[in-house]
């Protein structure tokens, strides 16, 4: 049986754990294409006008895995951490989307405090609104509790809690997050800790062990991607990469071939890594030889004792890391430690990044080259590429100089 | 000659559109203009070339739609005073009783009108910018210094459309200079145009929108070919465009006057040689602070309006307040 | 210290009178007008929605009339709501602004916050808690008499002829209600009103078309920001319905743990619509549009501001409820670049469609529309 995963939204932090727990639960996952024209066009066709970007693009996904799917997994992350949430379009993200989708049943992973299941479950899905139901809304509503797990357990038998199949999923799934966890921080990015994530699935034992041990050092060198350029792991990729990834399309090849700037990088993870999105940012400064650090390359602990003394806590988890590692590239900026610059790339009309952007703009842009960055559906290369070269010449002033 | 005769009147940001029927609906002359600004000055053109033909014959009613209805219809005294949506709505059933949507592109504004059985049951105005809309295309049709009909012509001789970006018409417009700068056709980034256009119809305006045919397609940018083909192309099937396009707003509301019955409140056509000013101030007597507007006409003034307490409406004068 | 707070409605009254009443000197902001717009725009991040916005202008507007200390509520999310006053602080102190700001974070949020806003309010009265309990009845008393005005307000403007006078009496009852201090006088001003609202002479109307307001709380209380869309309505014959109001707010956010009841309904209602919380009112959007299906309202207004997320969510689903209950809704998004003549468009159009339609529906149902067809919801 074929679940799709959408390879949107917060895909880019927890794929590897949703296709490692599908396919530890029997079922064989099948994740999105990369994102492209039709997928954005379709969900642009099919979203409510004045959502985000990267909503439209996830019902895009959905639209597109319809086609050959049995299922779908939706997740409703309410929260990742406790105290916290995502944000509320994620929280309404399954009953936006299974409207959408006639045929096929979506698999809710809905998760609150972390990003584990508390709760596996199929809605009603196909003929939930149609005309074939009870005419009687309340007594749909009054009956509405009951829902919970019966579907689920057609989908993926033997998937209720305690059961031996549920744990040894939940259990893959905590491993394969660990091991692509400690691969970003390492300064992978996702694509190519993916890639390796994937390769390594015969042989764990050489990698996980460098992955328990993420690297250290004092300040900005520990956090991955220098040390990544160098360290063993980097072989183990270039080993992968002979089966069919394209070394120049993964920047990290020029991590240590030439002194580039460093660059840093904030957002949420599905405006930095979808590169149809953002027209390819990433691979853009890679060619011009930057290195590129990002929110999930860091240490959480250093994230949240970087917003110390902040009068209330942010409540959104993305937004913590990006204003915690905008916080963290600019004192790497002041003390000389090797940030050249920052980026923040936002979704046009994005609730959350409206206010932590703000907040980041008036705390590092007089200290530290910066450049904002928001995306929608008209966004053009030619222009983000222009303004992305003249921001490079701002924030590598101080490098050329010396250089000369 | 002592038939009676029903006058509508459709004042948009663009254009300036007079109709008046006879009892049973049909346009008996029709009359469109530019508004350039001046609502009350192009009303007033109006008004004169219709009453050289229509001065001898009895007004029983006139109504009013367009963004400008409210002070036009203070202006000419208007029996009913209507929104848009609905006035085109009216005049499409009339012209094709089996309408079922109604695709409306004007000067500043677009709407989609869908109808069952009759009825308006649903509708959407655009929510964004002028991008999609008459102003937009006018604009670049002088840009590239061609008709608005030869612009229509040109578009469907393209064979590979260019795409160009279509929310703002500030991008849009920069979007064409540099596609024509890197050497496309001018009909492929003409036709690429009217694909942004019609793009941003479905996705903003006709949004989660039944679309079903037959399809009415009526206001300014009906005229041009381009947009039609495009509309067509998306939709798969072949979509109406009425003879009296252009006016299907000023019709409604010269039928919804008809249905309103004779009401006689129309100042008449001399109203072209009046003298009419508008003046318009923040009434200070309250923290609302109110935009009063009121009409002059020869000096003698109409009651405002646009207070929220209501003293303006009876008729309090300025210099008394 | 004089105090400020941010404007919502008629919110001024009751919140004036509790800080009034515990022994603050207080600046209210003004009301909305252009002004508000022209600083809120200015200042606050473009994305950002229109209740940031016009609190934000609110503020600055106080502290130019000599407000020093701010005094608003919070949130934990994850609407933005909770994190308004972090960002507008930040934008305040770097325009030059000095005040001090108290939030009332509800409990379980920032509650050191709390405290310290508590402790703040509560300084003159520490020793005394009966008077600070006299102030918190009376202005309870207050916002729920006007909750009530409110109401009957909206019921009866479609039915009396004399539209202005209707409006003359409720402001002048707002006007008694923001200075009257005795507590057992409040209910006399209010029988006041209603006597003379009911005394107005009435439209033959029929059954009244009715219209129900659901949306983003701020959006649909602030008349100065939603173009007056109730009177609009009222204005135009219909009666307008809604559950949304200041009680209601306190009730289901404030003091969740006393009044479970509103939680329990938005639950009930909205699944299996929208099956989980979305933050802000997206889930009482969709519960009270059932509501309204259910009941046969004869039409749905949903009032956002551009880019509020809960909304979104909830505007998402709305097709689906539209077409199952077979009611009109229409969504307005409004921002500072909203025109009213827009919004009045859409409104007169609304309204002739329901028109139309219920005179259709009373066609389809045979005699004189008293008979309804149960069958018909399809």
């Amino acid at each position: 049986m074929k679940v799709g995963i959408p390879r949107a939204l917060l895909y880019y932090w927890y794929g590897p754990a949703w296709k490692a727990f599908l396919s530890a639960a029997g079922l064989e996952p099948v994740v999105s294409p990369p994102t492209n024209k039709a997928i954005m066009t379709a969900g642009l066709k099919a979203a409510v006008d004045e959502i985000c970007l990267p909503v439209k693009v996830f019902i895009g996904h959905c639209l597109e895995l319809q086609k050959n799917c049995d299922a779908i997994l939706v997740p409703r992350l309410t929260s990742v951490a406790r105290k916290e949430y995502t944000c509320p379009k994620f929280m309404g993200l399954p009953d936006m989307v299974r409207r959408l989708l006639p045929r096929t049943p979506v698999l809710i992973w809905e998760s609150a405090g972390s990003f584990l299941p508390q709760r596996l479950w199929t809605p009603p899905g196909p003929g939930l609104l149609s005309e074939e139901e009870s005419p009687d809304p309340a007594g749909q509503a009054g009956t509405a509790g009951g829902i919970t797990n019966g579907n689920a357990r057609e989908i993926i038998p033997g998937i209720t809690r305690g059961r031996g199949r549920m744990k040894k999923a939940l259990a893959a799934a905590g491993k394969a997050h660990a091991i692509y966890t400690g691969l970003l921080r390492r300064g992978y990015l996702p694509e190519e800790a993916m890639a390796i994530a994937d390769g390594l699935r015969g042989r764990p034992a050489g990698l996980r062990q460098k992955t328990k041990s993420p690297a250290t050092g004092q300040d900005l060198p520990d956090t991955g991607a220098r040390v990544g350029a160098h360290g063993e792991a980097k072989q183990d990729l270039i080993g992968l990469y002979g089966q069919g990834v394209k070394p120049d399309r993964v920047g990290v090849q020029r991590h240590g071939t030439k002194p580039g700037r460093v660059i840093g990088l904030v957002g949420h993870p599905y405006c930095l890594y979808d590169s149809f999105v953002n027209t390819g940012i990433l691979r853009f400064l890679q060619e011009e030889g930057c290195r590129l650090l990002t929110p999930e390359m860091l240490p959480e602990e250093k994230i949240n004792a970087a917003l110390k003394g902040l009068p209330k806590a942010i409540y959104w988890t993305m937004g913590r890391l990006a204003l915690g590692a905008s916080r963290l590239f600019r004192a790497y900026a002041r003390e000389q430690a090797g940030v050249d610059g920052l980026i923040h790339v936002a979704a046009f009309a994005c609730g959350p990044e409206a206010l932590i952007g703000e907040l980041i703009k008036r705390e590092c842009s007089r200290e530290i080259p910066y450049l904002q960055i928001y995306l929608d559906e008209h966004t053009g290369e030619a222009g983000l590429h222009t303004r992305l070269e003249a921001f490079l010449d701002l924030a590598g002033g101080k490098e050329r100089a010396g250089c000369v | 000659m002592a038939t009676g005769y029903y006058l509508g009147v459709d004042v948009g940001s663009v254009s300036t559109n007079l109709v008046v029927i006879d009892e049973n609906g049909y346009i008996m002359k029709k009359i469109y203009l530019r508004t350039e600004g001046k609502p009350i000055l192009s009303v007033q053109k109006g008004l004169d070339q219709l009453g050289r033909d229509f001065k001898d014959h009895e007004i029983l009613g006139a109504g009013v739609t367009g963004s400008g209805r409210k002070l036009i219809g203070k202006v000419i005294g208007a029996d009913l005073v209507k929104n848009e949506i609905t006035a085109h709505g009216v005049a499409a059933l009339h012209v094709h009783p089996g309408v079922k949507t109604v695709f409306e592109s004007g000067g500043q504004d677009s709407k989609i009108i869908i109808i069952r059985e009759g009825t308006v049951v649903d509708f959407a105005m655009n929510t964004v910018c002028a991008a999609g809309t008459g102003s937009f295309l006018d604009q670049q049709a002088k840009r590239l210094n061609l008709s608005l009909e030869e612009f229509g012509e040109l578009a469907l001789r393209a064979q590979v459309p260019v795409r160009i970006a279509g929310r703002c018409s500030v991008f849009a417009e920069s979007d064409m200079i540099h596609k024509q700068q890197m050497g496309y056709k001018l009909e492929d980034i003409v036709a690429g145009l009217c694909e942004a256009l019609m793009r941003n119809y479905f996705n903003n305006v006709g949004k989660g929108k039944e679309i079903l045919p037959p399809v009415l397609f009526q206001g300014g940018v009906a005229a041009n070919k381009g947009i039609k083909a495009a509309f067509e192309k998306e939709l798969g099937y072949e979509i109406t465009i009425p003879e009296h396009y252009e006016v299907m707003g000023a019709w409604g509301a010269a039928l919804l006057a008809r249905k309103a019955g004779k009401k006689k409140g129309f100042r008449g056509f001399s109203l072209s040689d009046r003298e009419i000013r508008v003046e318009s101030f923040e009434c200070p007597d309250c923290p609302n602070c109110c935009e009063i507007v009121t009409v002059v006409i020869d000096g003698e003034a109409i009651p405002g309006w646009g207070g929220r307490c209501g003293k303006w409406e009876k008729g309090v004068s300025r210099a008394t307040g | 210290m004089r105090l400020t707070f941010p404007r919502m409605g008629q919110i001024d009254i009751p919140v004036k009178t509790l800080f009034t009443e515990l022994g603050h000197e207080v600046v209210a902001p003004p009301p909305v007008t252009k002004r508000t717009f022209d600083l809120g725009v200015k200042y606050a991040p473009e994305f950002a929605c229109l209740p940031f916005k016009m609190t934000l202008a609110n503020y600055i507007e106080a502290i130019e009339k000599g407000a020093e200390a701010v005094v608003t509520f919070g949130g934990a999310g994850p609407c933005r709501f909770g994190y308004f006053a972090q960002v507008q602080r930040r934008i305040l102190h770097d325009l030059g602004y000095d005040f001090e700001l108290f939030l009332l974070d509800p409990p379980g949020a920032e509650t050191r916050e709390l405290l310290r806003g508590l402790r703040f309010l509560f300084r003159e009265n520490l020793k005394a808690p009966g008077r600070i309990w006299q102030a918190f009845r009376l202005a309870w008393a207050k916002a729920v008499f006007l909750d009530r005005a409110n109401q009957l307000y909206r019921r009866l403007l479609p039915r009396v002829a004399q539209k202005k006078a209707a409006e003359m009496e409720y402001r002048k009852f707002l006007r008694v209600m923001a200075a009257e201090r005795d507590l057992s006088r409040l209910e006399l001003v209010y029988t006041a009103l209603a006597h003379n609202l009911e005394n107005l002479a009435r439209l033959e109307t029929g059954r009244v078309l009715r219209v129900k307001i659901v949306g983003e709380i701020y959006m649909i209380l602030e008349s100065g920001v939603n173009f007056d869309t109730e009177n609009i309505l009222g204005q135009m014959g219909v009666e307008v319905i809604r559950s949304v109001s200041m009680t209601h707010w306190v009730e289901a956010n404030l003091l969740k743990a006393l009044f479970p009841g509103h939680r329990r309904r938005t639950g009930l209602l909205s699944t299996p619509h929208l099956t989980s919380f979305v933050g802000g009112h997206g889930r009482e959007t969709i519960a009270e549009t059932v509501d309204a299906g259910i009941n046969r309202v004869d039409g749905v207004v949903q009032i956002l501001p551009f880019t509020c997320m809960p909304e979104l969510v909830a505007q998402s689903i709305l097709p689906d409820l539209s077409r199952r209950f077979n009611l009109p809704v229409l969504s307005l998004v409004l921002d500072e670049h909203s025109g009213a003549a827009g919004v009045m468009t859409r409104l007169e159009a609304f309204v002739d469609l329901l028109r139309e339609k219920r005179e259709k529906d009373m066609a389809k149902a045979g005699v004189g529309g008293e008979a309804r067809n149960p069958t018909g919801s399809g």
